[in-house]
């Protein structure tokens, strides 16, 4: 059995079958659905461990399979696509453990379950990808496997909240296909080469690709959350805890910009990119968003709309980290994404946690919340210090890496777009801390619930910590050799080397 | 033998009407399976050419089998054997009695238009497939399907008849009726012109292209729901495949002109259909209106004239025709479950109706062109074409036709997630109805699964005529 | 071996208040705070110089323990336990104090070791976020003084940030001695000055960032002001000999500036303490660390202003850091005892404050933009999304429209109509002439 033609296919195909089991299970199999999730969830795990070390070494896993004529459906593990299937997968499995606690007694969990793992699916299918065409095919399965996910309760509020999200999200991929089709029409291949393949195209074709640029980055924008095409994501809280945290740290937001990544520097490539002109306004627009997110979000009283905004204005760093022309600042970017990630779902189980236990949805009820569920308002402390940059936390590393990207290519208007940020950062979750911790409760909890001997049940509050914990060791050990940054090091020096 | 068999079967469930059921379904494999082996053969050898009773054209009728003809033979077998299941659930003894004989012949009817080599051939199994439909969807009786029925049966008959005056005009003017003949001694003159022009408006009537288009969803919407698929999947796809036979084949000289008028109403079509479908309250309305929009699809690739474009609008037809069958079959479902098909109050059928709702959900993918889904790579296909022969604009049509599609499906599915506010009865739906449907369903989304194949049997042949083109 | 036990001891100064901060591992030992002073007194006690290298820590850090930062560390300690005395028995029934009490405490003992200003930066951010936290716990009062120090302490360390950005571009090695040497060669040395500077002097409450700490030492109780001292003010100024690049530049007109500033402290805090002296016949404790704070910010515009001044003095600038800690404390100590003789005196909040003011303008500025934010806007959005509602009733005719075309389309005689005329087109079209 060649594993290296083989195993992105079977990475795949796990959290495939595993959907299809699910979906027919009859709610009152708790126990084969929970060990099918998580047994799913585990081989995941164990299988990209064994492929991110087959990579370090050296190996090459590609599957290729025939699609369309000249194009082919081409699922490949390389450096980048590494970084992210780890993230996703770990991240999966903390998430899956956590919607089990969640959804305890709630109704339709097999279906739930099942589209869960769908989505699971179609997010590795997008970091696997090989070239722009399977991308495009995954990056749409993802849209239709998140749908059910939101409209999952059924209520009147979930169903617009889904309307919208498609309206977004299938014009989004309508550009992206359009953008897609004209690419392949101009340079006869869609397959992602370091660097680009497109610096051999004519010359007079250069204002069609940046039409097509424009395109590509609003059909990837939109999932990604860039300004103005961000409507859907605030709209999306109404959807139940776990399926924000997978919204926004690992699925579909990452998904986007993960996009925006592979089209500036595997499509296009950073110097051809810098040549056509586009990603001076691709900063521009990314600066505006991590501003505008912050903004909006100081004003939210609603806990998960102000988390919301917030992943709006964190997502674009990780854009403004590829928009600028440099090295560091690429590192920056790329760091971002997984630093994003843990600290992001840390702020949403959380989140999750105060809805559940207590009944908390807004921040004016969390006023002394800190007395009765202490260690859920550890891991958000957490969270919310590495958003704000604090060191040595995780947050602080990417923000570091931007800003001196910035400094290095000459974009100093940058450097104070962060510092702007952080400011705002501070304005708005510095005060849920503050609430949280001193102030004194008013009255009783909206719906409080016991869970025994512990604050919450244990599947609700191990996996906050424990990505608290990953975002402090993401920060103090960045320069140990497994780390995110070392290995965006790795993947920039491919990218820039001459 | 593919067109011998349903005949038998009709008159059999004719004259035995209390056997119907098992007659009709055991038929059913037998041709499934026939096709398969013609398949076999044509794939290994190419395509063949047989003259029936040893008479060749141009005094006998002859038989051919290329790869256009194998695969439209082969969806109509898949949808065919969807059907007959389906069906066997569906009517009562009652109405099943009427069905079945009147399904077998239109089923031969279809196969013998898809292997006829000759337009008179194609003339005889057009009339018998266009009365046979007529009767089908009178079948669910009550005032609007028989004047649905009557109305159809008009516009049948007026087709047919232009139909015919062109083939007349073409065997008075060249001697033969046989297409390869006419193909070779074809010249431009007046009565070819006008042979053409009547053709085609005949054939553009019977295939409901817009503006001509308002007796399909009074009919696709009143009839029963298999009858409904098979019109929508099959029957109208049959008039335009005899279009594209005599587009290809024996008029190589169609202007430019034409092939843009074609395509601007087809580009009409689908604006207008897909508009139309977005306003309807009624569930099948709104997917009858849904086949007219997906046939403006189909005449899109008419101005592109290149081989792509061809194998395009093919692929398309191929991917509807799984899942408008699809489409119905979930309808039919829901109708007998709730009674009625308002959309609006369509009751969390989500959670009841999980299975159909999956059909439903599946075959709105492969409309709307999402991957990973036969409609995709059509839709991939034709825009690919669309853009290298530099017609973009028909791409912006088919775009903007898929986010309509998008609209539609998507305003059924998030209904189905909701409660409606008055409670319904329902009734239970048999399993083989739903395992039909979404069988079907999952069929649409594997034909984009294997695209290579089925384009290489495209090729076998050459129905398009040879590249460059 | 040796060098084990030197990096274990070194990391056990400000790691082990770290670990004693969980109240579970806390309630476990007695006299827990004064177990975290423990390795601080051993190594200060001990007389080798302390190094450990921690390549694989942040961007690679280190830490350090030699003769200029011995002192400091012993005065801290010193000061440590007598407010840990003090507070004891209140801190006994409130868990929270003691908690923040050990994080600023790990912060501090941190940044007093740490040898490279990345690490230097992170406890110090630390000691500030907890210290914040420590002064909201403990007294109900203050808080508006403590958001004014928090927000105060957040622009700082933007700046500061800015610097490391600055100095990390050219050097990654951010141990004090090449970073030093970086700013001295860097070109924009008068912003990376001015930014550390400004840092600094706000984390310090130098005039004019004064008014905070004025208005903390009016507000809280007398054994706060010692950790006020000690803490953030003793810890700025160690920060600002570490970071500044003296003795490497001579920036005549910077070191003049800064000469002016350390004046005009000084004789604030001279009028400043007339006038309350006049008043209340009290001599007030907190004058003196402004005192101090401003002759120590006049030696430093001297030696930025002569580099070859500095590397004479430079020794006693630490001492003298040291020293003022220890002054304060003394100072302190005999005021209390002097208060104990005295009637408690009743402190009450002045209403006319630099603290004020400054929150009345930010209040005034938060409020304006809000009113944007809440009124303008959504006012502007409430104004767009009418008008697209007028366009969709408008697309609404469309749609009836629609539907009675749809109806004339199924009439039998424009059906005729139009499929002859599609006849005749198709004929004429196909004729290609």
């Amino acid at each position: 059995m060649n594993w290296d033609a083989w195993l992105p296919l079977f990475i795949i195909l796990i959290s495939l079958l595993v959907a299809l089991a699910i979906f027919p299970l009859a709610e009152e199999k708790v126990k084969t659905r929970i060990s099918l999730n998580l047994g799913g969830a585990l081989l995941k795990l164990v299988l990209v461990g064994f492929m991110l070390w087959g990579v370090y070494n050296g190996h090459h896993y590609e599957t290729r399979l025939p699609f369309l004529p000249g194009l082919d459906l081409v699922l490949r593990a390389d450096a980048l696509s590494m970084l992210f299937v780890v993230l996703s997968t770990g991240l999966w499995f903390l998430t899956t453990v956590y919607a089990v606690g969640y959804l305890e007694d709630s109704p339709h969990r097999s279906r739930f379950f099942g589209f869960f793992s769908l989505c699971v699916t179609a997010t590795i299918g997008v970091a696997l990808a090989g070239n722009l065409i399977t991308f495009l095919l995954f990056y749409e399965l993802l849209t239709l496997a998140t749908y059910p996910l939101i409209v999952h309760r059924g209520t009147e509020a979930s169903r617009k909240a889904g309307r919208t999200y498609l309206i977004y999200t299938i014009g989004g991929g309508a550009l992206l296909l359009i953008g897609t089709i004209w690419l392949y029409s101009l340079s006869g291949t869609l397959e992602f080469t370091t660097r680009g393949f497109l610096s051999a195209v004519d010359r007079s074709h250069h204002p069609a690709l940046v039409i097509i640029f424009v395109l590509l980055i609003a059909g990837l924008g939109v999932k990604a959350a860039l300004i103005p095409l961000h409507g859907w994501l605030p709209q999306s809280m109404v959807a139940p805890a776990p399926v924000s945290a997978l919204l926004h740290a690992v699925a579909v937001v990452k998904a986007g910009a993960f996009g925006i990544i592979r089209v500036v520097y595997d499509v296009f490539g950073i110097e051809f990119s810098a040549s056509l002109g586009v990603t001076l306004p691709l900063a521009i627009v990314a600066a505006s968003t991590i501003i505008y997110g912050s903004l909006r979000a100081l004003f939210q009283d609603d806990l998960k709309r102000r988390l919301a905004f917030s992943t709006v204005s964190q997502v674009s760093y990780i854009v403004l980290g590829i928009a600028i022309v440099g090295p560091l600042a690429t590192i920056g970017g790329l760091v971002h994404l997984v630093h994003q990630g843990v600290m992001k779902i840390t702020l949403f189980f959380c989140a999750g946690n105060l809805a559940e236990t207590l009944g908390i949805h807004k921040v004016s009820e969390m006023s002394g919340v800190g007395k009765r569920m202490p260690w859920t308002m550890v891991a958000f402390t957490i969270g919310t210090l590495g958003m704000i940059g604090a060191p040595p936390l995780a947050g602080f590393i990417s923000k570091w890496y931007l800003g001196m990207g910035a400094l290095e290519a000459g974009q100093g208007w940058v450097v104070f777009v962060l510092a702007g940020s952080s400011l705002l950062n501070a304005g708005y979750f510095l005060p849920i801390l503050y609430a949280a911790w001193f102030k004194e409760p008013v009255g009783n909890w909206p719906a409080e619930r016991s869970f025994g001997h512990y604050e919450t049940s244990l599947a609700l509050l191990l996996p906050p910590l424990v990505t608290a914990l990953l975002a402090v060791l993401l920060g103090l050990f960045a320069s140990a050799p497994f780390s995110p940054y070392s290995w965006s090091q790795f993947i920039t020096t491919l990218e820039y080397a001459p | 033998m593919v067109i011998l068999l349903p005949i038998v079967a009709a008159l059999s469930c004719f004259l035995w009407p209390g056997r119907s059921i098992w007659i009709g379904l055991i038929n059913t494999f037998t041709i499934v399976l026939s096709v398969a082996g013609l398949s076999l053969q044509v794939v290994e050898q190419g395509a063949g050419r047989y003259a029936v009773g040893g008479w060749e054209a141009p005094l006998g009728i002859a038989l051919v089998s290329d790869g256009l003809s194998l695969l439209m033979l082969m969806v109509t077998a898949v949808v065919g054997l969807a059907i007959s299941v389906y069906s066997s659930c569906y009517f009562n003894q009652d109405k099943a009695r009427h069905f079945w004989p009147l399904w077998m012949l239109l089923w031969a009817a279809l196969n013998a238009l898809f292997l006829s080599a000759d337009i008179f051939n194609i003339y005889v199994t057009l009339e018998l497939m266009g009365l046979a439909a007529v009767a089908l969807v009178a079948l669910a009786g009550g005032k609007n399907s028989l004047g649905a029925a009557m109305r159809y049966l008009l516009v049948s008959l007026l087709g047919s008849l232009f139909y015919l005056l062109g083939v007349v005009l073409l065997y008075h003017s060249f001697g033969t009726v046989d297409m390869s003949l006419l193909a070779q001694r074809l010249e431009s003159s007046p009565a070819v012109w006008a042979a053409m022009g009547l053709m085609t408006s005949g054939l553009l009537l019977k295939t409901a292209l817009f503006p001509l288009h308002f007796w399909l969803p009074p009919a696709h919407g009143n009839a029963p729901a298999p009858v409904s698929a098979l019109l929508s999947a099959l029957v109208v796809k049959a008039s335009f495949y005899i279009l594209l036979r005599l587009w290809l084949e024996v008029f190589p000289v169609a202007s430019f002109e034409a092939g843009q008028l074609l395509g601007l109403l087809g580009a009409a079509a689908v604006l207008w259909g897909g508009v139309l479908a977005l306003r309807q309250t009624r569930l099948k309305l709104m997917i009858a209106y849904s086949t007219v929009m997906q046939i403006g699809y189909l005449f899109l690739a008419f101005p592109l004239a290149s081989i792509a474009g061809w194998k395009a609008a093919v692929y398309l037809l191929l991917s509807h025709a799984l899942a408008k069958t699809a489409m119905f079959m979930a309808a039919g479902n829901i109708l007998l479950y709730e009674g009625h098909d308002r959309i609006a109050e369509l009751d969390r059928v989500a959670q009841r109706l999980p299975m159909t709702l999956g059909a439903f959900a599946l075959a709105g993918v492969s409309l709307m062109g999402l991957p990973p889904s036969g409609g995709f790579i059509g839709k991939w296909l034709l825009l690919e074409a669309a853009i290298r022969s530099g017609q973009w604009w028909w791409g912006i049509v088919l775009i903007a036709g898929g986010l309509l599609t998008g609209a539609y499906v998507f305003k059924v599915i998030g209904f189905a997630f909701t409660q409606s506010n008055l409670p319904h009865e329902s009734r239970a739906v048999p399993i083989g109805m739903e395992w039909a449907a979404l069988f079907m369903a999952m069929l649409a989304i594997g034909l984009g699964f294997i695209a290579p194949w089925i384009l290489s049997i495209m090729d076998t042949g050459s129905p398009f005529g040879v590249a460059t083109r | 071996m040796n060098e084990i036990l030197t990096t274990l001891l070194l990391l056990a100064v400000p790691l082990l208040p770290l670990l004693l901060v969980f109240p579970a591992l806390r309630s476990r030992l007695p006299k827990a705070q004064f177990v975290s002073l423990l390795p601080a007194v051993i190594v200060v006690v001990t007389p080798v110089t302390f190094s450990a290298e921690f390549s694989w820590l942040l961007f690679g850090s280190a830490l350090e323990l030699n003769g200029f930062n011995r002192l400091l560390l012993a005065i801290s300690i010193i000061v440590w336990v007598i407010a840990l005395l003090r507070v004891s028995t209140e801190a006994a029934t409130n868990n929270h104090m003691m908690t923040f009490l050990l994080l600023v405490m790990a912060g501090n003992f941190g940044a007093i070791v740490a040898a490279d200003l990345l690490l230097f930066f992170s406890f110090t951010t630390l000691m500030g976020y907890a210290f914040y936290a420590l002064l909201v716990t403990s007294d109900n009062t203050i808080r508006t003084v403590a958001r004014v120090y928090l927000w105060l302490m957040i622009v700082a360390d933007l700046l500061l940030f800015e610097v490391l950005l600055l100095l990390a571009v050219n050097n990654t090695n951010l141990n004090f001695a090449s970073a030093n040497t970086t700013m001295a060669l860097s070109p924009l040395l008068d912003l990376s000055l001015w930014l550390v500077l400004l840092g600094f002097m706000l984390k310090a409450g130098i005039w004019p960032f004064h008014f905070w700490l004025s208005s903390a030492f009016r507000c809280v109780k007398p054994v706060w002001t010692i950790l006020l001292a000690v803490v953030p003010v003793s810890v700025a100024l160690l920060g600002l000999l570490r970071w500044l690049p003296l003795g490497e530049i001579s920036s005549p007109v910077n070191g003049a500036i800064v000469q002016v500033i350390g004046v005009s402290t000084l004789l604030y805090t001279l009028i400043s303490m007339l006038k309350m002296t006049g008043k209340n016949n009290k001599w007030p404790e907190h004058g003196i660390i402004f005192f101090m704070t401003g002759l120590f910010f006049t030696g430093l515009g001297t030696g930025l202003a002569n580099a070859a001044t500095w590397s004479i003095y430079e020794a006693w600038a630490y001492y003298y850091v040291a020293a003022s800690g220890l002054v304060v404390l003394l100072v302190t100590l005999s005021i209390r005892i002097q208060l104990r003789q005295d009637k408690p005196v009743v402190q009450t909040l002045q209403s006319r404050d630099s603290t004020q003011n400054l929150e009345h303008f930010v209040v005034m500025l938060v409020t304006r933009v809000s009113k944007t934010g809440f009124y303008t806007l959504p006012g502007w959005r409430a104004w767009w999304l009418d008008m697209a509602k007028h366009f969709w009733s408008a697309t609404c005719c469309w749609q009836s429209a629609l539907d009675t075309s749809e109806s004339k389309l199924s009439r039998w005689p424009v059906v005729i109509t139009l499929f002859l005329l599609l006849g005749i087109v198709t004929v004429y079209f196909s004729c290609s002439c």
